[in-house]
């Protein structure tokens, strides 16, 4: 019996660690003792620092920002059936493209550094044709080999406003009021989907399952 | 002979190492160079006796107090309310907001008002849009209204009880909840931080525990 009761006492931390969701360990820890699921620093043993700095921040959105963003204009989603009016990524998607364009290396923060990056651009360890190829994280598949491409036309759309008057003209989304999603300053953004601490278990870091395509259809209505 | 020499000095500095705490640290104004606080390590900031009493929660307090009005910390997606600094952070920011001396303090022989902090890692000024915001309550319904927030009143801080009775000051977030001004974990003088500095990232020992792994800032953020 008290074999037992361990047992389950065991399986049941177990369960906890397992069911433990948190940007530790994630894909996005970065730190030399995260596990290095996409990549782990060789000197830095710090998870936030990649992204916030608690002092002499760049900017603040997202809070306490430590990247420079990339200032480029991306060439943008465009479809005849699309209503609503695509725009050039804002702080809040752009800070997500200082990693996922492809053109600025992970380790690139601001405040804290010592040195000069060491780390490869992200574009350069994923290039399309690698084993991550066009699904891979680089979305906007620029890399060494291939610059200056910025391309965002093959992607969901972001950073267009979406709101009720959007909503009504194409007939086909719901109605925003009450989205169970956020939006940001009334706009879609990459972080309305992902949740970027990984504080949930869902795959891709979405915010909610997409089983059975119910992300997709929380806005589609198909 | 040379190495003898090096031993010599490795010894000199091992001797140093039993020095811990604020001795040989940044805040540790005796000495030579500039030697503000002449043989005294506590008068810049503290006094035995008519100790400035203007600011709540300052313990014997004798530096001049900064009298500016600061710009606060504020985004779209803050629950805290971050007032002007008060209590501890305002005794940090009476050297670090750059508009007082760092020797300017009660009973200065050096005769005070001369060394103004410039150093940019040091300097936090009084904009403090761009830094963590302190001087708000950190409770219980502030980290319910969060919901990414630990309840400070029931998770451990890791220093031996909750992260209110560790880690706060009358409630409120201040500066010396991350940093303890008298870098207590420093056990090796100056080496102590130099000599762990990569050649990327420098941890700092003022930190009150260890943030590897960003674990200082995981013991709030519930992230």
């Amino acid at each position: 019996l008290r074999k037992g009761g361990l047992l389950a006492a065991m399986i049941a931390l177990l369960g906890a660690g397992i069911g433990y969701a948190g940007i530790r360990n994630s894909k996005h820890d970065f730190s030399s003792s995260g596990g290095g699921g996409i990549w782990a620093s060789s000197t830095v043993d710090q998870v936030c620092i990649f992204c916030h700095t608690p002092h002499r921040a760049v900017a603040n959105d997202p809070p306490l920002w430590n990247r420079n963003n990339p200032t480029q204009s991306f060439t943008l989603y465009g479809s005849p059936t699309l209503n609503a009016t695509p725009a050039q990524p804002t702080a809040s998607s752009r800070a997500c493209l200082s990693c996922h364009d492809g053109s600025i290396a992970i380790d690139a923060f601001v405040v804290g550094r010592l040195g000069p990056t060491n780390m490869m651009a992200l574009g350069d360890v994923y290039y399309p044709g690698s084993p991550y190829g066009q699904g891979g994280p680089n979305i906007g598949e620029n890399y060494s080999g291939n610059p200056n491409v910025n391309n965002l036309a093959n992607d969901h759309p972001i950073s267009f406003v979406y709101d009720q008057t959007l909503a009504a003209a194409d007939g086909e989304l719901r109605d925003p009021l009450n989205l169970p999603l956020p939006l940001f300053n009334t706009r879609l953004e990459c972080a309305t989907c992902h949740e970027v601490h990984a504080t949930t278990t869902f795959p891709k870091m979405l915010r909610v399952s997409n089983q059975g395509s119910a992300l997709c259809l929380t806005c589609h209505l198909k | 002979v040379k190495r003898s020499l090096s031993f010599g000095v490795l010894v000199l500095l091992a001797t140093a190492v039993a020095s811990a705490g604020i001795q040989d640290s940044h805040h540790d104004f005796r000495g030579s160079s500039p030697g503000w606080s002449e043989v005294e390590m506590c008068r810049p900031c503290h006094t035995p006796h008519k100790a400035i009493m203007t600011v709540p929660d300052s313990p014997l307090w004798n530096h001049f107090v900064t009298q500016a009005t600061f710009n606060l910390y504020q985004t779209t997606s803050l629950n805290a309310i971050p007032g002007q600094p008060a209590g501890r952070s305002r005794l940090c920011l009476s050297c670090h907001d750059g508009t007082v001396a760092v020797d300017a303090y009660q009973g200065d022989g050096a005769g005070g008002n001369t060394y103004y902090m410039t150093n940019p890692r040091a300097l936090v000024g009084t904009d403090l849009r761009k830094h963590h915001p302190i001087s708000f309550t950190y409770d219980a319904a502030l980290a319910a209204a969060d919901g990414e927030l630990a309840d400070p009143t029931t998770t451990a801080s890791g220093l031996g009880n909750t992260i209110a009775k560790d880690l706060l000051f009358m409630n409120q977030l201040e500066c010396p909840t991350c940093h303890d001004p008298h870098v207590s974990r420093n056990t090796q003088g100056c080496m102590g931080c130099h000599f762990s500095c990569g050649t990327i990232y420098c941890p700092t020992l003022s930190l009150r525990k260890s943030n590897a792994g960003s674990a200082f800032c995981l013991t709030c953020h519930k992230k």
